[in-house]
């Protein structure tokens, strides 16, 4: 196994990963639960890592995973039903494995895709969503675990990716999300929550390519950290030099509900075109006093008007999914339950 | 109603208030008046149980009782409404949850049942007709994108809602033209009765033109130096607040 990364490479500056898998593990391959239809499943597909992961060394971590499951959605096939994949790993096993999500021209998916982590859970996954092809990706999980994860997303002209993630599980979370609009009129928008306490440390380090025009991509997400909680969101935009008009946006929000919370926040635009809309934002609070005494005077007890306000926090990362009533309305059912405002 | 003895108070070891006494009985209107730095709006955020604000002497009785040890939240379930100079704006929060959250609070602390969504909707539309308030406004989140004369109308609105015995409002006049100014003043005076007290802090004599006082007070230097009645006032509008700060001096 070829060695960890260690927070000497930049991109693992704030996450020390030896530091957290010093057990030995029982490794085995990634055993994962699908629940679509037989026939999307194939061996092994064709096209996978459509683009270099070599860019950058910090990704040994990931490369040469045993494949342990391939969907391919055909051209044209709208799936309605959305499919769900899950992953369980043990206490003291360490399960390895690449996923690959291939939706050829115009197809559609709604993937749900759940981790219960107790053990080490390393996985890869590559996303490639063909001219026209849409995929909404929710991510969540539980567990007090470590997850390693890699997701490369590779869009066409015109296609779409639409992804959620709720970090609130897991003693070290390092997810890392490569993204490369490689055709004109892409969507690429990253939403996701952080809500962390103890011990818990979330990493999420973004990489959105913009290769080609008219592309849009999105980051947005928002953190609550309770405890001695830390996390960590790395955001770079891309822009290349023939990427003209692109929109590239980047907004990560966080609270602090502890004096010993901390949040690293380094947000990067590196932009070679020269007509492109970009933008990034970070902020790191307490929770606003004045909103807090207004729900007060209005006869709302202190701790359901701070849990309303935190709520409404959170709620922020739905936008993406507001013309997708059903998701939407599952999310805010999420939000609810994590923060136990249900 | 509410009295307020020798109160005196400040703001991070500065002191605003200075032995202020008012009284103000049942269904009585007062207005303060005074200068900026005067301390007005200090005393609406005393009475409404700002946590910054530390009151080092005196007392204020609301009904009898000091509220002094009441959280917000208990000082509005007592009847005690404060329309904020600067209404707060909530992202993520919409207005129609909001008022249901806030009167049911109320009500679970008053003892009353919780009303059910429906009967809240009826009373919702019932209050919202009044005041011209349109269905629009009562799904955006509160209070953001609103103008400054929705905001001060759904400053009404909440009052209206909750029903307090005891409402402060906090230069409620500030930032609206006259056309708004009216609507919020004849909201305000639909909810003027016997059971009900008001005091309307301002710096400009335009508002009690439209809203009444029975009395008139001059806030200075954290203390009321003069009170009179209506034409008070007036005169102050005439002569400005220099020639009474001189005179109590």
């Amino acid at each position: 196994m070829s060695a960890l990364p260690t927070p000497k490479l930049e991109r693992w500056k704030y996450s020390n990963l030896p530091a957290h898998v010093d057990e030995t593990y029982d490794v085995h391959p990634l055993a994962v639960g699908y629940d679509g239809d037989d026939e999307f499943i194939v061996d092994r597909d064709v096209d996978l890592l459509p683009w270099a992961a070599s860019t950058y060394q910090d990704m040994d971590l990931w490369m040469g995973l045993q494949d342990v499951l391939s969907i391919v959605i055909p051209e044209g096939k709208s799936v309605e039903k959305p499919v769900n994949i899950t992953m369980d790993v043990e206490e003291g096993q360490k399960c390895e494995g690449a996923i690959h999500i291939h939706l050829q021209k115009n197809a559609r998916l709604t993937l749900h895709d759940t981790v219960n982590c107790q053990g080490w859970m390393n996985r890869a996954m590559t996303i490639t969503l063909d001219d026209g092809a849409e995929l909404i990706h929710i991510r969540s999980g539980e567990g007090q675990g470590i997850l390693t994860s890699l997701i490369q997303i590779h869009q066409g002209k015109d296609a779409k990716y639409n992804a959620y993630v709720m970090n609130k599980f897991g003693s070290f979370v390092r997810d890392q999300i490569h993204g490369a609009l490689t055709g004109e009129n892409g969507v690429c928008s990253l939403s996701g929550a952080k809500i962390l306490s103890a011990n818990q440390h979330c990493d999420t380090c973004i990489l959105i390519e913009h290769e080609a025009p008219n592309c849009y991509s999105n980051q947005n997400y928002r953190n609550l950290l309770n405890d001695n909680a830390r996390g960590v969101f790395q955001g770079k935009v891309h822009v290349h030099q023939i990427a003209q008009q692109t929109d590239g946006y980047q907004l990560c929000n966080s609270i602090l509900l502890s004096d010993k919370a901390e949040m690293d926040t380094k947000p990067e635009l590196e932009i070679y075109a020269d007509d492109v809309k970009c933008s990034h934002g970070a902020t790191t609070a307490q929770l606003d006093e004045d909103p807090l005494f207004y729900l007060q005077a209005r006869g709302i007890p202190k701790e359901q008007a701070q849990a309303l306000l935190l709520e409404a926090f959170i709620s922020e990362t739905l936008e993406a999914f507001e013309d997708h009533e059903e998701i939407y309305d599952q999310l805010g059912q999420t939000i609810k339950k994590v923060l136990d405002v249900a | 109603m509410i009295e307020i003895k020798n109160l005196h108070a400040e703001i991070e070891g500065q002191p605003i208030l200075k032995g202020l006494d008012l009284t103000i009985g049942k269904g009585e209107v007062h207005a303060i008046m005074g200068p900026n730095g005067a301390g007005k709006s200090t005393l609406s955020y005393i009475l409404a149980g700002k946590e910054e604000y530390e009151v080092t002497e005196g007392d204020i009785l609301f009904n009898g009782e000091s509220i002094l040890d009441m959280e917000p939240e208990e000082r509005a379930a007592a009847g005690l409404f404060l329309a904020f100079q600067y209404p707060v704006e909530i992202p993520g929060v919409q207005m129609t949850n909001f008022l249901k959250t806030s009167l049911n609070a109320v009500r679970k602390a008053r003892g009353e049942g919780e009303l059910e969504t429906l009967d809240f909707i009826k009373l919702l539309r019932a209050k919202t007709t009044e005041l011209g308030i349109k269905d629009e406004m009562l799904k955006r989140a509160v209070n953001v994108g609103f103008s400054g004369g929705e905001k001060k109308r759904n400053e009404v609105l909440q009052m209206a809602i909750l029903e307090p015995q005891f409402c402060v409002l906090d230069e409620t006049d500030s930032g609206l033209d006259i056309d708004a100014l009216k609507i919020v003043a004849d909201g305000v005076n639909a909810l003027r009765e016997a059971e009900r007290s008001f005091l309307v802090i301002t710096h400009y004599q335009r508002l009690l033109d439209y809203i009444v006082p029975d009395q008139v007070h001059i806030l200075a230097e954290g203390k009321i130096i003069k009170s009179g009645d209506a034409q008070l006032a007036k005169d102050l509008e005439e002569q400005g607040y220099e020639t009474f700060v001189k005179e109590a001096a």
